[in-house]
C-alpha cells in the first residue's frame, strides 16, 4: 500500500468524522430550546467539523501551500465564532450587559470629573496670572 | 471511490444547512441571524473545500477564504455596533427622564 493512498484514506476518514461532526452541530442548532444552547453547538461542533473535514482535503490535496491555505480558512471561521459567540452571549445575558452598562457609566463619570479636573486647574492658573 | 465520498459529504453538508436555514427562517428569533451567519460561513467553506478537491480548482479553496474573511468583518461590524450602543439603549431600557 503506497503512502499516496493511506493518505486518500485518511483524508476520507477525516472527511466523514468532520461532517459527523457538522450534521451534530446541526442538530444541536435546531434541537436546543435557548440561543445559547444553539450557540455553543454551532461554535464547538461546526468549527471541530470543518477544521476535520479541512484537514481530510489538505491531506487529498497533498500539498504544502493549499494546506496553509486551508489553515489560514479554519482560523478565520474560529476567530469569527469566537467574536460572534461572545456578542451573542453578552446580547443573551442580562447581568453581563448590566455590569457593562455600570462599567461604561463609571469610565463616563470619571472622565467627566477629570475634564472639570483640568478646567479648575486651567481656571484656577489663568486667574492666578491676571493677578 | 474517494470521489464518490466526497461527493455524499458535500450533498450531506448541503442538506444540512438548507434544513438549518429552514428552521432558524421559521423561528423568526431576533439573534438567530448571528447564528445563520456562522452556519452559512462554516458550511460554504467546508463545501467550497470539497469542490475543490473534486474539481481540482485550487480557486475553490479561495472562495472558501473568502466566506470565512467576510463571516470575521460581519462579525467584527456587529461587535463595533454593540460597542457604540449607548448603555440605555443597549439594555432595552430606556429611560425617559
Amino acid at each position: 500500500m503506497s503512502a499516496a493512498v493511506i493518505m486518500d484514506i485518511v483524508g476520507a476518514l477525516l472527511v466523514v468524522s468532520g461532517v459527523a461532526f457538522f450534521t451534530a452541530g446541526t442538530v444541536g442548532l435546531i434541537r436546543f430550546p435557548d440561543v445559547n444552547s444553539r450557540l455553543h453547538a454551532l461554535t464547538k461542533a461546526d468549527n471541530l467539523g470543518l477544521g476535520l473535514l479541512l484537514a481530510g482535503v489538505a491531506m487529498l490535496w497533498g500539498s504544502w501551500p493549499i494546506a496553509g491555505l486551508l489553515l489560514l480558512t479554519w482560523v478565520l471561521a474560529l476567530l469569527a465564532a469566537s467574536v460572534s459567540a461572545h456578542l451573542l452571549a453578552s446580547l443573551n445575558n442580562p447581568a453581563l450587559t448590566s455590569a457593562r452598562t455600570a462599567e461604561r457609566a463609571r469610565h463616563s463619570s470619571r472622565d467627566h470629573s477629570s475634564q472639570d479636573h483640568s478646567a479648575q486647574g486651567r481656571g484656577d492658573s489663568g486667574h492666578g496670572t491676571d493677578r | 471511490m474517494v470521489d464518490a465520498v466526497l461527493i455524499s459529504v458535500a450533498l450531506a453538508l448541503l442538506l444540512n444547512l438548507v434544513v438549518a436555514l429552514l428552521v432558524i427562517m421559521r423561528r423568526r428569533e431576533g439573534d438567530d441571524w448571528l447564528l445563520a451567519v456562522l452556519l452559512v460561513t462554516t458550511s460554504g467553506a467546508g463545501v467550497a473545500a470539497l469542490l475543490s478537491r473534486l474539481t481540482y480548482a485550487e480557486r475553490m479553496i479561495d472562495i472558501a477564504l473568502v466566506l470565512t474573511a467576510t463571516a470575521v468583518v460581519t462579525a467584527a461590524v456587529r461587535a463595533a455596533a454593540r460597542i457604540r450602543t449607548p448603555p440605555a439603549a443597549a439594555a432595552g431600557q430606556g429611560e425617559s427622564t
